[in-house]
């Protein structure tokens, strides 16, 4: 899926990720549940972490972890 | 009797802002998530009150927790016997209510007695948000207080609903799936739903994002660079005339001394042993002072979190993450601040690797010493000598880079890994915190640093003066330490020096700085501060071994530089090793590794010039 950025998306689905279980946990921590709007702000330089923001949460993510995020 | 009180709340919340207002101290508060790595404990204010205790945090995003900062929290609300029972302050920053309150939903779940403070008031006014606390504390069946950490409004209300009573009912660790993390968030919305009215709602994230498109885009790594380097070059341009006063101050003040008693050993012992090596310790005070200064400065602002992330995708590649960056930043400093900064690692492998690394970047202490080696190599030609002193700490970082590309290779990667750094809003700093937080932290580098360092160098000095012959300071090949210097000298040859620098390579081992005043001693400088390093320089250029052959080689010269990037000379860096990553193991391994390769490298570099270009 090619993600375009300062649109809104909806959170699918939070996928969990079997290398590394606590990061769907921390996902959960730092606020995204399913059905939650999302903008992808930008990514940053050199294919660094994605910059995703939602009414209360702005936060950097890296590429593995943006992509437990299933958007419509 | 005192009443004890827990803050607990997710990072940047601004706990320790309230703490401070608490009481009246001002421990660490700074605009990047994570940056309380020890929980504290303070008493309130007395214009507040007394017999009321406060307990600040680490930011813990659930209380489920996940890394050792978050381990700490924990164990203040469960485990340890001063808070296990104390009544909770949870604080919620206002502008992220609604997510928070799954805090409160836990602390519900453990049967933790709390009340909440909201923060960030300020903002939540800017933003044109009005939230109707008494209705939501009915909703919620807790007690909630607003705060506002710039002005310190509501801290009355709060320390007068503080209650006077212990928890009796035991706490129960919880374990939420999914599905209650779901409910939480469902519960959270609809709450918030039923108080909160908005009315032409301000994006007070507007100006950040703004900001964010300049340093978080496409020349985010060209402002990156030209902030780190600023940072570093203002370091260097703003201390060295504090540190030139210290040096001259001290100089003053000993040759005083010895000019009133000329024949008093005591005088001597005072002035020689104790004042100059108060002045070792308090030389570098300026330079760690700045530093802190500028990291203070970054992470008030809120760039120090986009730095991280910013730097995350490369560290990636040397098999590290973001969240080492403030760490190993930090080690160009000092590493002890910088060992414990490594808490805030979530993924143990990673914290393993930053917290073996940080000992190879360049410290303050190396700074003389590098300075006396490179103006060796590059008499008069200080701009040269310039260069590649900023070379020599970009081959720090490449060293540091190539040693945990190694260790990546060793330790297998840990399931706790990964990255996540909320952003926080871009803020104005605040000089008088910033400005306190420094000097709180760079007093407490001289406590913890300075007591080792001084008895050190104080031994070192005794040595030299002892055994006495005829009541006169022996020769210093008859001293104690020049006795010491001898037998060790075999190890010390293949590097192409004598005794003589390795007795101020084993001086090194107290504090790294001491090296440039113990070689002094060991050549017979006699002149006063100001003077010393050129004396020293003179007399290195005509030292000699015993078959007439040069001491002070570029060979030799390069293998001690090399020798003293790796090498682990400071002991309280062990002992802090030693207490932060809990293993003595580790921190004798470090400390044996480090020190092996450093000299393995240093004979290296001397046998290879001395084949080569001999």
């Amino acid at each position: 899926m090619v993600i375009e950025f300062n649109r809104p998306y909806k959170i699918q689905k939070i996928l969990k990720y079997e290398n590394n279980v606590e990061i769907t946990d921390r996902l959960y921590d730092l606020g995204f549940v399913e059905g939650l709007e999302v903008v992808v702000e930008k990514r940053m330089p050199l294919g660094g972490p994605w910059i995703v923001s939602a009414p209360m949460i702005y936060v950097a993510l890296r590429d593995e972890e943006f992509k437990r995020l299933e958007l419509k | 009797m005192s009443h004890t009180y827990v803050l607990v709340g997710q990072p940047n919340c601004g706990k320790t802002t309230l703490y401070n207002w608490l009481t009246g101290s001002n421990y660490k508060t700074v605009n990047y998530p994570g940056s309380t790595i020890e929980y504290s404990i303070g008493q309130i204010d007395l214009k507040h009150g007394t017999n009321k205790t406060f307990v600040d945090t680490p930011g813990t995003y659930s209380l489920i927790p996940k890394s050792p900062d978050e381990i700490v929290t924990s164990q203040v609300l469960y485990d340890n016997e001063l808070t296990k029972q104390a009544h909770g302050l949870l604080v919620i920053d206002g502008l992220n209510l609604e997510r928070q309150l799954t805090m409160v939903y836990q602390m519900k779940d453990a049967g933790i007695d709390f009340s909440i403070v909201v923060t960030m008031i300020d903002l939540l006014k800017a933003q044109n948000t009005q939230i109707d606390f008494l209705a939501l504390s009915k909703e919620l069946g807790v007690a909630i207080y607003t705060f506002n950490g710039q002005t310190g409004e509501g801290i009355g209300k709060i320390i007068a609903g503080l209650p006077l009573t212990a928890q009796e009912k035991p706490r129960k660790k919880i374990s939420w799936s999914y599905l209650d993390f779901q409910r939480a968030r469902i519960n959270a919305m609809e709450t918030i739903d039923k108080v909160i009215r908005r009315t032409n709602t301000n994006d007070v994230y507007g100006f950040t994002k703004k900001l964010d498109s300049w340093f978080l885009g496409g020349f985010g790594f060209v402002f990156f660079f030209l902030i780190m380097t600023l940072l570093f070059a203002s370091l260097f341009w703003f201390s060295t005339p504090f540190s030139d006063v210290i040096e001259a101050g001290f100089g003053y003040i000993s040759a005083q001394i010895e000019a009133k008693f000329p024949d008093s050993f005591l005088a001597t012992f005072i002035s020689q042993g104790i004042v100059s090596s108060f002045a070792a310790i308090l030389v570098f005070v300026p330079q760690i002072l700045f530093l802190f200064l500028g990291l203070g400065f970054l992470e008030s602002s809120g760039y120090l979190p986009r730095a991280a992330a910013l730097i995350d995708h490369p560290l990636q590649k040397m098999g590290l993450g973001g969240r080492s960056f403030v760490p190993l930043l930090s080690g160009f400093a000092c590493a002890i601040p910088a060992l414990m900064a490594t808490r805030n690692i979530s993924s143990k492998r990673d914290r393993f690797i930053t917290s073996f690394i940080i000992p190879m970047m360049s410290c303050s202490a190396r700074l003389p010493v590098y300075g006396l080696l490179l103006l060796f190599l590059f008499p008069n030609n200080s701009l040269l000598v310039g260069f590649v002193f900023a070379g020599l700490y970009f081959l720090a970082l490449v060293l540091g880079a190539v040693a945990s590309l190694v260790l990546s290779k060793f330790v297998k990667p840990s399931k706790d890994q990964f990255f996540m750094m909320e952003l926080p809003l871009y803020r104005r700093p605040r000089f008088r915190i910033i400005i306190k937080q420094a000097l709180q932290k760079t007093r407490s580098y001289v406590t913890r640093a300075g007591p080792v360092i001084l008895a050190f160098a104080v031994l070192l000095w005794l040595g030299a003066q002892f055994p006495r012959i005829e009541n006169k300071t022996p020769d210093l090949a008859d001293s104690y330490i020049g006795q010491l210097g001898r037998i060790m000298e075999p190890v010390f040859k293949p590097m192409g020096v004598d005794w003589r620098v390795g007795v101020g390579l084993i001086s090194a081992f107290a504090a790294r700085e001491v090296f440039v005043s113990t070689m002094a001693v060991t050549f017979k400088v006699t002149a006063d501060e100001s003077q010393q390093e050129h004396d020293l320089l003179a007399i290195m250029n005509e030292a000699k071994f015993a078959d007439g052959s040069k001491i002070f080689t570029v060979g030799s010269v390069l293998g001690l530089i090399f020798f003293f990037m790796i090498a682990l000379q400071c002991m309280t860096t062990v002992a802090t090793q030693i207490r932060e990553s809990g293993s003595k193991r580790f921190a004798l391994g470090q400390l044996a590794i480090l020190n092996i390769v450093a000299y393995v490298g240093a004979v290296a570099i001397n046998q290879i010039y001395r084949i080569f270009f001999m």
